[in-house]
């Protein structure tokens, strides 16, 4: 196997080895399941790019979640990227061996909820709460100061926590989610 | 407040509850693809010797949608190209810190164009360097503007050009091509409906590599149809757009 081929062999086995957790991030990001997988695609686009690198990276896999946030943050504006209201592929649940099926209620909440924050406040609350990143490791990965990392952060769990919340349930709000928020409709 | 509640634990269970079952569709050969063209433009730009200098910058109507003739701009001053072995482009013009971009664009806003929201929240919005959000007032009503200054996305082999569908689309409102004084297309700036939204669009690829948008929109929302339409038309024309993309304050900052 020559060269070339070696290293596309250990691409393709890295992006498939990621790309589930990848695409996640990506449609926590974009709350569209054509928009993340065209992020996903791009962010793939790059790192194989920048594979020879990569590849001796430290963290070949904090690079690709690296490439993604900051492709995310600065192609916002590409017009073949624009989002579209989840569609019913979004609600079926897809079984995995061992897990019980997602609400595709709770999944359509979610993403609407999102939606509603700005794409800074998203990435923060992807970085801190999804990936589990420090005030300090946030900051630095979309140029923030922590203080305005911690001021994010504490703003969009308000903001998410009051659009996950139903009116008519008296529980506390950190112990359930319930659909308050109408669904965008497709135009 | 309830500080149990701070650490977003709720927030992490709902995330995971929602997307635990969620896979990735199989991306890999048509990212490999990609790729390709992407370290093939790289490994071409680097035999080409670099950078080549923008002398001035030409717009050129695009002749099927009748756009206006060609317009001068001023000379963009630009850095010396890269050598094949230099490091690779960390700080530059795109690092222009959002309070100078502003106080740039509200020097360069036409009569009757004001900045709506000057205040605490449009101050965090601005925070991010090479990047301005805000809305503006018009005569025609208040909508949304950004703009991106974006770094050249580089490796150890030289600067290399980004990846962006710039061209005349049929469904363009109105196109205009951006040419350097060799007739190369390096931008572009559109008018386009989207979701309700009417916007004009200008992007700009300069020699370093380095990228300009500029997006400003008939509503408020960040994106088309992210808010409902608030104006009658965008609070910038599409010619002042043109004007304000290819303006040479945008490559002026030094770090």
């Amino acid at each position: 196997m020559n060269r070339r081929s070696r290293q596309d062999a250990e691409f393709s086995a890295f992006a498939a080895a990621r790309s589930t957790n990848l695409y996640r991030n990506a449609w926590l990001l974009t709350t569209s399941t054509h928009a993340a997988e065209d992020l996903l695609q791009t962010t793939l686009a790059k790192v194989y790019a920048s594979w020879g690198r990569v590849s001796a990276a430290d963290d070949p896999v904090a690079y690709a979640h690296g490439v993604l946030i900051k492709t995310f943050l600065s192609d916002r504006r590409r017009r073949s990227s624009s989002e579209v209201p989840v569609s019913d592929d979004d609600l079926s649940a897809r079984e995995h061996p061992g897990h019980t099926a997602a609400d595709p209620v709770d999944r359509v909440v979610l993403m609407a909820a999102l939606r509603e924050l700005a794409p800074l406040d998203r990435a923060v609350i992807v970085l801190r709460y999804w990936e589990d990143r420090t005030v300090a490791d946030t900051a630095r990965q979309l140029h923030l100061s922590e203080a305005a990392v911690k001021n994010r952060s504490l703003r969009s769990l308000r903001a998410l926590r009051e659009l996950l919340t139903d009116p008519t349930d008296e529980t506390d709000p950190g112990d359930r989610v319930a659909a308050t928020v109408a669904i965008p409709r497709s135009h | 407040m309830n500080t149990h509640l701070d650490d977003g634990a709720d927030v992490r269970a709902t995330l995971q509850r929602a997307l635990h079952d969620t896979h990735a569709p199989d991306v890999v050969p048509a990212a490999v693809t990609a790729g390709r063209r992407i370290r093939n433009r790289r490994r071409a730009a680097v035999a080409a010797g670099g950078i080549a200098t923008i002398a001035a910058v030409g717009a050129l109507a695009f002749p099927a949608l009748g756009g206006g003739g060609s317009t001068a701009a001023d000379r963009l001053p630009v850095a010396a190209p890269p050598s094949p072995t230099s490091t690779p482009a960390e700080h530059g013009w795109w690092d222009m810190p959002a309070p100078q971009m502003l106080a740039a664009l509200e020097e360069r806003l036409p009569s009757g164009v004001t900045n709506a929201d000057p205040g605490t929240d449009a101050e965090e919005r601005r925070g991010r360097p090479g990047e301005l959000w805000l809305h503006l007032d018009a005569p025609t009503g208040t909508g949304a503007f950004s703009m991106l200054l974006r770094p050249p996305i580089t490796d150890q082999a030289g600067a290399v050009p980004y990846e962006r569908s710039i061209g005349c689309k049929p469904r363009y409102l109105r196109c205009v091509l951006i040419r350097d004084e060799d007739g190369t297309v390096v931008g572009d700036v559109t008018t386009e409906v989207d979701q309700g939204t009417t916007y004009h669009n200008a992007d700009l690829v300069l020699p370093d590599g380095g990228a300009i948008n500029v997006y400003v929109a008939d509503s408020t929302g960040d994106k088309p149809g992210y808010a409902p339409s608030t104006a009658e038309a965008p609070p910038l024309t599409f010619e002042q757009v043109l004007a304000l993309a290819q303006d040479p304050v945008w490559v002026s900052y030094r770090s």
